[in-house]
């Protein structure tokens, strides 16, 4: 029986509301006994002559046990969903306080399509397991019980004949998953691998047709898709036995029961009450089997997505919060920020991302670091922000090594401005006001306003109550920006942070925000990260990087005049007149 | 099946396609020009301009969507006929072997055989319940058999669906972006065909029949249960309205907890940046809970109709053994029949229970089907008049001719009066503003949609006598937004030309400059472009997309620049391969970068669907017009548009 120790450790404590659903179960259940032993006891009477009159009570007896089983059914189903709720509302907040342990980091290493799959698809698929099958799994181990118990007492030979089919439907089904698990894991792997190709040539359909491809490609998947059928065909035949033999059990056992019983009858070896019971009640024994096997299935998906789950829950931090952090001094307007022979590789990756870098830069200075994409400039952004560790050398601000300061405060010491701002599902107000929950408006409109934002949010007509995000308004790259811009300001962190903060941007929209970004910039220790050189050549210092090591630094003037790397960067960029 | 652009769909159903076609294309034809308009042949990036909003209204493709679902079951007349018959032998074999034991025991109490004649009965008993757990599994494997061929069939319906409107739009999104929903909708479907759809046939023809062998016995106890079937069977409809209201609240608020999570999975850089963890988990716990809440309400519902459905079983049971009872007392029924009669009666609701279970999933595929039909029955958006193609090869001389486009009628046109022309082995640099009828002039060229007035020709042929396999075979295009397969460089590069020997696509490869990163990549030409080619730089997707066109050396080439995003180095390598690729042939360049104009041996400038002006970037420049008025907006060497 598939009662997972882990699974149950998932949830957390929901021994009360689970024993609230099994005891509802087994009210369902005795009501269900009450209904059988009532049936017996008139067919009884019906049987030896009685008329129907003699059995008004236990008619109405009968209707009783109706009614009741009737407000249980009702209760049953409220106590499962809070069973459920209970489960996936614990699950759901565990799993995103590790995300935001494990910090952005960890999705540049996953795919966040994963990561959402498991927070909502998994944990809805846990729901069935909780609320359904411990429950069931539960009552079929007393509920069928009590009753055999009880006919014990009647007539151990049909018990006996019942207990066997019990344990075939039980076991029989089980042996089989194991017999089929492998073959079936790589059947459905291969259908999920067709699956996944038909999305990605349904995706890419513009360029099949542009290429004259889509006949042709369409061909292939139908015949692939003829072919994985044939064997997944062959692979149900033997996976669906276990519906024939839960079947087989299901009706077997009272089946047997009864015909033997109805055979010793006739002998005169039991009598006709105790026949009626077994045939009435050996029904009731296999009512919650049946209702078992219903929700294996549905039970199962849980435990394949508690797999998904607990992975999540079980990966290391990529970095630790340091046990005695050292407050970041407070009050300067601009600190110093230095990287000391800093080495940097990716966990998945066999080359270091950054070599030995080492680079200083001085109280409320600009610099901007340029270079090829993979050159480990955004990489240099992820470890000032702490979402990894080095593996060499250090990062400090004023002097603290950052493994010293606690994450909160490091991050509320530094405001980031990146190349594809989020914008979260809400108004524009409350995503400006992400970098200072409890900004006057006055000072959102300030900041919105240095952002050169203000005049385009006062000309929405919901002005800065204009929804954003996933389902409302969809603002342009340029128009996104400077809401990143507004945040960053109103956040008034003493380090800034303009991660390809224009790259994304064209043409007359990119002036309007280097003029914002030029407002941010004063008075703060800047560090630029772009590829496009026209945006940083008034930095007061360029830092040229390449395969993970820095090539040259300087003024935009100094480094032209050397003729390098950056001149000959700058010549191929600018052929402009 | 036709394996063309033609739709697939029988006679019998394009009647009604046509009207779901004609509810909807007001909508999502609506759509299309935002759309295309600034955006050339890519799959990728949602433009700005596109309004997600639109997507939950979208137009009922059909009324009952979950009726279109059933004829397609008989494309499989045989597989229907098995599935219905195994699910008959599965459920007529399981009332008869309880009915039979009900008559043993009813034999045994009354004694009206012998104990020895009971024997047979018992092994008969026996056979029967073997025989109905076979029949069972023979059932699960018909029905999973039809149910997974329908799958494949839906499957390349959508394929064909999407091939007939790729790149426009429908429900207000993307083509390649529907195509993860629709895929996911088809799994839905299989409970559907598999647990569903014929399950019901089977669950009426058995409680047909097992009130026939009732009536049989006698007329009151079978119409006694005909009157309690009746109303189990129109349980899920009594509260139907109810259920749908609900079902929908869920699904909404299922869709606003997944844009939550995506909000926190997405912008989890911001959360954690801007210490807004806290409050997040806050919002999270109260959709979870709001969710909760509708999951109740549903549960509710669905608690209240299964004890309905459990009380109306006891109240059959107790009416047919009252009256069975009173039937015995009149003589009117042998005292032997009499447990047999009341568990046939309790028999006959087993089916019709298990169907009323699986209406409640219904509406999730009622959902899911809508948006499959939505699909399945768009009408392809341009129309072969000719299978045949041109007897000799034509001229590379493209011609622009008076051509008039709108996408819907409902918008301004997005070209009018447009002519101009691209000599043979000349490069036509086409500007303007986004939405100023570029693209426009790509999609026509590729003949993804045709003219309204004027002509588009191709060495003097109008595009629209020559078959669209033609058309895209004379022309190649470079997108902006390359979108590259889940499958090797090298497959990815022959994609233009299946034929094409590994030696032509290296050569194609060379010229593109690709191999100077191939050699670097973990398996070279052989490695995997990843899910939506994730792992290759933006202009290293250009450049396999130009060795795609190389490959296939097609005489018009259409090459739309990419805007930004491209450091220096391999801008050099780009523009080396872009003069490669442009080599001898005829070429529409749809250009940013002032390098890339200034490359071009001529220049239009379009204007709202016109061409404003022409010549040579000297020329040009040199006037006061549209061209430098563009010029002058330039930053960084982009000559665009400002997105605001």
């Amino acid at each position: 029986m598939m009662v997972h120790r882990r699974l149950l450790a998932l949830a957390g404590d929901i021994r009360r509301p689970l024993a609230l659903n099994i005891l509802l179960g087994l009210a369902v259940t005795a009501s269900y006994i009450a209904q059988g032993l009532l049936v017996a006891q008139i067919l009884a009477r019906l049987l030896t002559g009685q008329g129907i009159e003699s059995s008004v009570g236990l008619l109405v007896g009968l209707a009783a046990a109706v009614a009741v089983r009737l407000v249980l059914l009702l209760l049953a189903e409220t106590a499962a969903q809070r069973t459920a709720h209970a489960v996936k509302e614990r699950v759901r907040a565990r799993l995103f306080a590790k995300l935001l342990a494990l910090g952005p980091g960890y999705l540049t290493l996953r795919r966040s399509g994963d990561v959402r799959t498991v927070l909502v698809d998994g944990v809805e698929a846990l729901e069935a397991y909780y609320s359904r099958y411990l429950p069931t799994a539960a009552i079929c181990l007393l509920g069928p019980l009590s009753i055999l118990a009880y006919l014990a007492t009647r007539d151990p030979l049909s018990v006996l004949l019942i207990a066997v089919f019990i344990v075939v439907v039980l076991i029989g089904p089980r042996l089989l998953d194991r017999l089929v698990a492998s073959t079936g894991e790589k059947h459905w792997g291969a259908y999920g691998r067709l699956s996944s190709d038909y999305l990605d040539v349904m995706q890419g359909m513009t360029t099949l047709k542009a290429f004259n491809a889509a006949g042709r490609e369409r061909a292939t998947l139908k015949t692939r898709a003829e072919d994985l059928r044939h064997a997944t065909m062959k692979h149900l035949g033997v996976s669906l036995v276990d519906s024939g033999v839960t079947t087989l059990g299901l009706l077997a056992g009272p089946a047997l029961a009864v015909g033997v019983g109805a055979l010793r009858l006739a002998a005169g070896s039991v009598d006709l009450l105790t026949l009626l019971l077994v045939m009435l009640l050996a029904r009731e024994c296999f009512r919650p089997l049946g209702d078992l096997s219903k929700f294996w299935h549905a039970g199962y998906q849980g435990i394949s997505s508690s797999k998904e789950i607990e992975k999540l829950l079980e990966e290391a931090p990529l970095v630790a919060e340091s046990t005695a952090p050292v407050p970041l001094p407070r009050g300067r307007s601009a600190p110093r920020v230095t990287f000391d022979g800093v080495t940097f590789r990716y966990p998945d990756r066999k080359d270091p991302a950054v070599r030995d870098f080492t680079l200083h830069i001085a109280e409320g200075e600009t610099v901007a670091v340029v270079g090829p994409s993979g050159a480990g400039k955004t990489t240099l952004v992820a470890l000032l922000l702490r979402y990894f560790d080095l593996q060499q050398g250090a990062i400090a601000i004023d002097g603290v090594d950052l493994r010293d300061v606690s994450l909160d405060d490091l991050r509320a010491n530094v405001a980031v401005v990146a190349q594809d701002t989020y914008l979260f599902t809400g108004t524009i107000a409350d995503n400006i006001r992400l970098g200072r929950p409890d900004a006057t408006h006055k000072e959102m409109v300030a900041a919105a306003r240095s952002a050169n934002i203000h005049d385009f949010i006062s000309a929405l007509p919901d002005g800065y109550d204009t929804a954003v995000g996933e389902r409302g308004l969809n603002l342009s790259g340029g128009q996104r920006q400077r809401i990143a811009i507004a945040r960053a300001l109103l956040k008034d962190a003493p380090i800034l942070i303009l991660d390809e903060a224009t790259s994304s941007v064209d043409g007359a929209a990119e002036s309007l925000i280097q003029e914002a970004l030029e407002r941010v910039a004063a008075g703060r220790t800047t560090l630029i990260v772009a590829h496009r050189l026209s945006t940083v050549r008034d930095a007061d210092r360029i830092v040229l990087m390449r395969d993970g090591v820095i090539r040259e630094v300087g003024g935009h003037s100094e480094l032209m005049n050397r003729e390098g790397d950056y001149a000959r960067l700058v010549a191929a960029q600018e052929v402009t007149a | 099946m036709n394996d063309r652009t033609v739709s697939p769909q029988t006679a019998s159903d394009q009647a009604a396609s046509d009207q779901a076609a004609s509810d909807q294309a007001a909508s999502d034809q609506a759509a299309s020009d935002q759309t295309a308009s600034d955006q050339t042949v890519s799959d990728q990036t949602v433009p700005a301009a596109v309004d997600v909003r639109r997507e939950p209204a979208d137009p009922g493709a059909s009324r009952r969507p979950i009726l279109s679902l059933v004829p397609l079951v008989f494309r499989h007349p045989a597989l229907v006929v098995l599935t219905i018959l195994s699910g008959l032998l599965s459920h007529g074999f399981g009332v008869a072997s309880a009915a039979l034991g009900a008559w043993l025991v009813g034999e045994a109490v009354t004694g009206a055989s012998p104990a020895d004649a009971l024997t047979t009965p018992v092994v008969l008993l026996l056979a029967t319940v073997v025989a109905a757990a076979l029949a069972r599994w023979w059932q699960m494997w018909v029905a999973h058999d039809l149910a997974y061929r329908l799958l494949a069939d839906l499957r390349i319906r959508l394929f064909d669906g999407l091939e007939r409107r790729a790149p426009g739009y429908l429900l207000g999104r993307r083509t390649g972006d529907l195509a993860g929903t629709v895929m996911a909708d088809v799994e839905t479907t299989e409970w559907f065909y598999a647990h569903t759809v014929l399950d019901y046939v089977v669950a009426a023809l058995v409680a047909v029949g097992a009130t026939g062998v009732l009536f049989v016995f006698h007329p009151m106890p079978a119409l006694a249960v005909a009157v309690f079937l009746i109303l189990l069977a129109t349980v899920p409809v009594w509260l139907a309205r109810q259920a749908d209201a609900q079902g929908r609240r869920l699904r909404e608020e299922l869709g606003v907890l997944g844009a939550e999570v995506v909000d926190g999975v997405q912008g989890l850089r911001e959360l954690v940046t801007f210490g807004r963890g806290t409050d997040y988990l806050h919002r999270l716990g109260e959709r979870t809970r709001a969710l909760q809440r509708r999951q109740l309400a549903y549960g509710r519902r669905a608690g209240l109709e299964q004890a309905a459905t459990d009380a109306l079983v006891a109240g059959g049971l107790t009416t047919v053994l009252v009256l069975a009872a009173s039937l015995v007392a009149q003589g009117d029924l042998p005292m032997a029949m009499l447990p047999a009669v009341v568990v046939l009666a309790v028999s006959a609701f087993g089916p019709v229970i298990e169907v009323t279970g699986t209406a409640r999933s219904l509406g999730q595929i009622r959902a899911a089907s809508q948006r499959i039909f939505a699909v399945t029955r768009q009408r392809a958006q341009v129309v072969d008049r000719s299978a045949e193609p041109p007897d000799g090869p034509l001229s590379p001389h493209v011609e622009f001719d008076g051509v008039s486009f709108t996408y819907t009628e409902d918008r301004p046109p997005a070209l009018s009066d447009c002519t101009f022309e691209i000599r043979p082995g000349e490069t036509v640099a086409l500007v303007g503003h986004s939405g100023a009828g570029k693209s426009t002039c790509a999609h026509l060229l590729m003949r993804f949609w045709d003219v309204n007035g004027g002509a588009v020709r191709i060495g003097g042929a109008d595009l629209r006598d020559l078959p669209q396999s033609h058309v895209r075979d004379l022309v190649s295009v470079v997108p902006q937004d390359v979108y590259l397969f889940n499958r090797s460089v090298m497959e990815n590069i022959r994609l233009g030309r299946p034929e094409a020997t590994d030696e032509e696509v290296r050569e194609a490869a060379r010229q593109a400059r690709v191999d100077e990163f191939a050699a670097g990549l973990p398996n070279g030409y052989d490695t995997l472009c990843g899910e939506r080619g994730a792992q290759l730089s933006g202009g290293q997707r250009q450049r396999i997309a130009i060795a795609r066109a190389l490959v296939r050396d097609s005489p018009v080439l259409i090459l739309d620049e990419a805007v930004s995003n491209l450091d220096a180095e391999n801008e050099e390598a780009l523009q080396a391969a872009i003069r490669n690729v442009r080599h001898g042939r005829t070429t529409l360049l749809i250009a940013h970068r002032l390098s890339t104009i200034r490359s071009a041996d001529r220049i239009i400038v379009l204007r709202q669907g016109r061409v404003a002006e022409e010549g040579t970037h000297d020329e040009l420049a040199g006037t006061s017009g549209e061209y430098r008025r563009l010029l002058a907006h330039q930053t960084g060497g982009i000559v665009d548009v400002g997105d605001d």
